[in-house]
């Protein structure tokens, strides 16, 4: 070792340290708090963003407008003025943005006073005969949701003698993904979530259109419950119980989608004018969704609902004569 | 709950034997009396917060000092990359030694243009006095490694101090 160094360093080494006990712990004590406060903002700046994702994600996700059953008191001058153009016309008048508050108020009253003899949607609980019947498979259902993409169609088609039914997964690129073959059996048209929320749509390889007259067929899977929509046809009918399939869905008799989202049916006006309408998900939660309906005089009801996504639902209609009346609208 | 700086007798105890060492390990280290102060501070809040595992007062003074070099680690990343160094020095402080005062200025200077691992080595070992092997609790590595380092980083310094005198 060389003694230079040491001398150079011996200054530092006889140096009186001038930093005591006492101050360095006022300087932590002055850190700590320094840091603490930090912290604090960081804490509350995290929430405070956290707070405005979720209310975005809450607005922006779910496609439903805010509200605006104002329905519930038809507006006369609108009545009055489409008076003259067709007899016995009620309009629901849709909501200024502003009137959410007051529209959310008529939510709560309207959802207190919905008469419960609406049964929830009727579905179909597949029994273990019900499964047979339809030859229901479970494991293929899951198969073609572990390996389904968004842009990918299913489309079914029968083999060769109907010995098997297979549903072929192509991307949307047309490539194609996957068969999943089960035995021969008729096809759901639509499979979703209990809510009704689309898990994917079953095409015909013949192009052949299910009507909208369907019934949901309950089933567990690892997902939790799932709803196969079947095309209500005579086959169909005749694998069901006599009591299985509901009866007292109204007929659609026209449908389409604008290109704005917003879902045109006609109905048929029945013998009442219609007082109120709600929409449900297909496993009955309402949904704040903006509506209103013109009557003709042809005895039709164009009744149009206001940025829908892809989901069945279920429309309920409520007479002033006190009657009610449901369809489900599924929504491609 | 969080303890207190000054809640824990037995800690402030246990700093109070390395307080002076730390202090004077980080006004070597540092260029100023300020930056010492936030290196001691924030070497004592760390600590603090692993104070229950490191009782024993052989296992503390290791710890402390491991703490302080990890710390004026990343204060000198930090330095680095946000805040460069201020052109003037520390101010020399009016004291009864103004002389030993001057000197240590000159040499802090001077430690500050080695690299840092050579200055810590140094001062941990021609300041503070400690052993290689206590060093090598600290840094890792072997004690041969130190000892190699150690020269160099004395030579190192050598030349600095010609270049201060040739200048």
């Amino acid at each position: 070792m060389s003694s230079e160094h040491l001398d150079l360093l011996r200054s530092l080494r006889n140096e009186k340290v001038d930093i005591s006990l006492e101050q360095s712990l006022l300087r932590a004590d002055a850190l700590e708090t320094r840091n603490s406060k930090a912290r604090r903002t960081m804490l509350a700046l995290g929430l405070l963003s956290a707070m405005t994702i979720a209310i975005l994600v809450r607005t922006y996700m779910h496609t439903e407008p805010p509200s605006h059953d104002h329905s519930y008191v038809p507006s006369t001058s609108a009545n009055a003025r489409l008076a003259d153009a067709h007899a016995s016309v009620t309009v629901a008048k849709l909501a200024t943005p502003h009137r959410t508050v007051a529209a959310s108020a008529i939510k709560r009253r309207f959802t207190a006073s919905m008469p419960s003899s609406f049964m929830p949607l009727p579905v179909v609980i597949a029994s273990r005969e019900v499964q047979q019947r339809l030859a229901i498979d479970i494991n293929a259902i899951e198969t073609i949701l572990s390996i389904i993409g968004s842009g990918d169609r299913v489309v079914s088609a029968d083999s060769a003698g109907k010995t098997e039914t297979c549903l072929s997964i192509t991307c949307a690129g047309g490539d194609l993904r996957n068969i999943v073959c089960t035995a021969p059996s008729p096809s759901p048209v639509r499979v979703t979530k209990a809510d009704g929320e689309l898990l994917y749509d079953v095409e015909r390889v013949d192009g052949r259109r299910p009507s909208n007259a369907l019934i949901a067929i309950r089933v567990s899977s690892s997902r939790g419950n799932i709803l196969l929509w079947y095309d209500a046809d005579s086959i169909l009918l005749q694998k069901l119980p006599v009591d299985g399939y509901p009866s007292t869905i109204l007929p659609v008799q026209s449908s389409w989608l604008q290109p704005d989202r917003t879902a045109v049916v006609d109905l048929s006006s029945g013998n009442s004018p219609w007082q109120n309408v709600s929409i449900h998900t297909a496993d009955g939660k309402p949904i704040d969704a903006a509506r209103q309906w013109v009557s003709h005089q042809d005895g039709t009801t164009e009744l149009r609902i206001s940025n829908v996504r892809t989901a069945t639902y279920d429309v309920r209609i409520t007479r002033k004569d006190g009657s009610m009346e449901r369809f489900i609208y599924v929504v491609r | 709950m969080k303890i207190g700086l000054r809640d824990d007798p037995a800690f402030l105890e246990a700093l109070s034997l390395h307080h002076d060492d730390l202090a004077r390990f980080a006004r070597s280290l540092t260029r100023s009396r300020d930056d010492a102060q936030d290196l001691v501070a924030e070497t004592i809040l760390k600590t603090l917060e692993s104070w229950n595992s490191v009782r024993d007062p052989q296992a503390f003074r290791t710890y402390l000092f491991r703490t302080a070099h990890r710390v004026y680690m990343r204060q000198q990343l930090r330095r680095r990359l946000f805040h460069p160094w201020p052109k003037d020095l520390d101010i020399v402080a009016s004291d009864p030694q103004p002389d030993v005062h001057t000197d240590a200025s000159l040499v802090r200077a001077m430690l500050q243009r080695l690299p840092a691992q050579y200055r810590e080595c140094l001062v941990m070992i021609d300041v503070l006095g400690w052993t290689p092997a206590e060093v090598v609790e600290i840094h890792g590595g072997t004690v041969g490694g130190l000892k190699a380092r150690l020269l160099r980083a004395r030579e190192a310094l050598r030349k600095e101090a010609m270049r201060g005198q040739h200048e």
